[in-house]
């Protein structure tokens, strides 16, 4: 017999996995957006996150300002602060590299070094002054809704599920339906051709650097409202959100929907793994990458695929 | 008429890095015409087109558009101005459909009725790209991705259009289909159209005159009909070569 208190349980994990499958998505549409265009498997994107993450932390601090209104500033800062390290990237590292005819893996190498040029630089800057090396924000996630006194639903909950929902509409929408997004796809396609046909690649490029960093930013802002911040945080992260975008197909619904399958299934079952079997939770990253390699086994083209979704309307 | 001129050289000279391909090169397309480049392989055609459009180096000479010398502008700036390039290779978004393959080659246009229009002529011209408008151009056969980049290159209603050896890798019976729909280019839009063409023959049949190049000069100049009739280079350069090559072949 299940124990009602297992199924409070189950809940409970279903609705956090839910949260922090959200919060993988949301990170892998950005990624996702700036591969689309440049053909860069970013590593540094996890940097871009902690930036933001922070951005919103010390917003909030300097200016004093609690409530909804704080909130709001913070997440501007880390929308800017974000925009801003990988809009620097792409001018200082990729684009000049891109311009010299790099490959997409010698920019992949770049990007680790971009990186950790990111990282430890935050972690210089983190480690002079006290309350900077584990910041989060001063506001929090607040409870919504309690369930059996087990579960809860909280701000931070909806707050992750609705925005990657949102910017997973929106980006699509972007892509298929205005002329910024069709020209991004037209650079990615056939940049010589781009610039045939009068696109300015270097601008669309910018732009397409500017909303992926902003996603960043805001993810981190998602981050640091529920969870504590270190200069590490997002690097600790890189690996799911690769796997996001991965088994997503580097596709926005597919992050998104691969977010979820990767937080449910930690979540759920190292839930039921703990309660059964007395595993220990610390297992939970071992569950979301064998899904990861389950899912590419059985479709290396993941979860979904718009392309292959658009050459069947052909029939 | 010198009024009803839309593009002219004069001793243009062009190529790659410090290599001079095409030289003194005086050539002239009037309003109207379909003009032909044709030529044995590695004779300069396509470097002389990419010269005009800025693609490759211009070392000397100058090219005039409409009047206005447009030597040293950017391959961009010549799209603006109304010169339509369509490459040989790469010359379509795989990644994009049929449909927003056309409206990025009416980028540069705002309008949303123009660019409707627009699109209207190209169905017009090759109506088998209609059928696939919502279909991956990466999904096109061979001719039909030809006829896309056309279509790509027709959107802006250009005053000239420069077709680098359009029927390159196709098979013969698409060629000859793609190479008479260039007629229809002319009597939609009345655009004329500079073709950078292996298969002479038909291109000379086609073009109201044509142009032969031999080692990056002009070697003869003409109406298509009257280089056609020329014994002398029907042997050099419309594939009898080839032929005489074959059979010296198999008397050694």
């Amino acid at each position: 017999m299940i124990d009602v208190a297992v199924l409070y349980g189950i809940l409970g994990a279903l609705i956090n996995g839910l949260r922090v499958g959200s919060l993988y998505g949301l990170m892998a549409l950005g990624l996702t957006l700036i591969y689309r265009v440049t053909s860069i498997p970013n590593f540094a994107y996890a940097e871009y996150i902690t930036y933001g993450a922070y951005a919103a932390y010390i917003a909030m601090i300097a200016l004093a300002v609690e409530g909804a209104l704080g909130l709001s500033l913070a997440l501007l800062a880390a929308l800017a602060i974000a925009a801003l390290a990988a809009l620097a990237s792409d001018e200082l590292a990729f684009k000049p590299l891109w311009v010299r005819g790099a490959s997409p893996l010698h920019l992949l190498v770049a990007s680790i070094g971009v990186g950790l040029v990111l990282r430890y630089s935050l972690l210089a800057v983190a480690g002079l002054a006290a309350g900077l090396l584990e910041a989060s924000l001063p506001v929090r996630s607040a409870r919504l809704v309690s369930i059996g006194g087990i579960a809860s639903i909280e701000t931070s909950h909806v707050l992750a599920v609705s925005a990657a929902v949102f910017f997973a509409v929106l980006l699509r929408i972007m892509f298929t339906r205005t002329k910024i997004g069709k020209a991004m796809r037209a650079t990615a396609s056939n940049p010589v051709l781009a610039r045939v046909s009068g696109i300015n690649i270097y601008l669309v490029r910018r732009v397409t650097w500017i909303i992926g960093g902003s996603l960043a930013g805001f993810a981190g802002f998602v981050y640091a409202y529920y969870y504590y911040v270190n200069p590490e945080s997002g690097w600790l992260m890189l690996l799911w959100i690769f796997a996001a975008a991965t088994m997503g197909g580097f596709t926005f619904y597919g992050s998104i929907i691969s977010g979820l399958i990767l937080g449910i299934a930690e979540q759920v079952v190292s839930f039921l793994g703990s309660t059964y079997f007395g595993l220990n939770t610390a297992y939970s990253p071992v569950i979301a990458l064998v899904t990861l390699v389950i899912v590419l086994m059985y479709r290396p083209e993941g979860v979904i695929r718009l392309e292959a979704l658009a050459l069947k309307r052909r029939a | 008429m010198p009024g009803s001129t839309v593009l002219k050289t004069e001793k243009l000279s062009g190529g790659y890095g410090k290599m001079v391909i095409v030289q003194d090169i005086d050539f002239r397309i009037d309003r109207g015409e379909i003009v032909a480049i044709v030529g044995p392989n590695g004779s300069g055609k396509s470097t002389f087109l990419k010269t005009v459009y800025g693609i490759a180096r211009v070392f000397d000479g100058r090219v005039l558009f409409e009047g206005d010398d447009i030597t040293h502008l950017p391959p961009e700036a010549k799209t603006r101005m109304g010169m339509s390039f369509v490459p040989q290779t790469e010359n379509i978004f795989p990644d994009l459909t049929v449909e927003e393959n056309l409206e990025m080659g009416a980028y540069i246009i705002d309008d949303p009725e123009k660019i409707r229009e627009a699109m209207e002529i190209v169905f017009n011209i090759f109506p088998v790209l209609k059928g696939f408008r919502k279909v991956l151009a990466g999904a096109l056969s061979g001719g039909q991705r030809q006829m896309l980049a056309v279509g790509r290159a027709l959107m802006i209603r250009p005053k000239l259009l420069l077709l680098d050896e359009p029927t390159a890798g196709l098979a013969p019976k698409i060629a000859l289909e793609l190479l008479d729909s260039l007629k229809n280019i002319r009597e939609e839009t009345g655009t004329p159209i500079i073709i950078v063409e292996q298969h002479a023959r038909r291109a000379l049949e086609l073009a109201d005159r044509g142009y032969v190049l031999v080692a990056g000069r002009i070697a003869a100049e003409g109406s298509g009909r009257d280089i056609l009739a020329r014994p002398d280079l029907q042997e050099l350069f419309l594939g009898v070569q080839k032929k005489s090559l074959v059979e010296r072949r198999k008397e050694g």
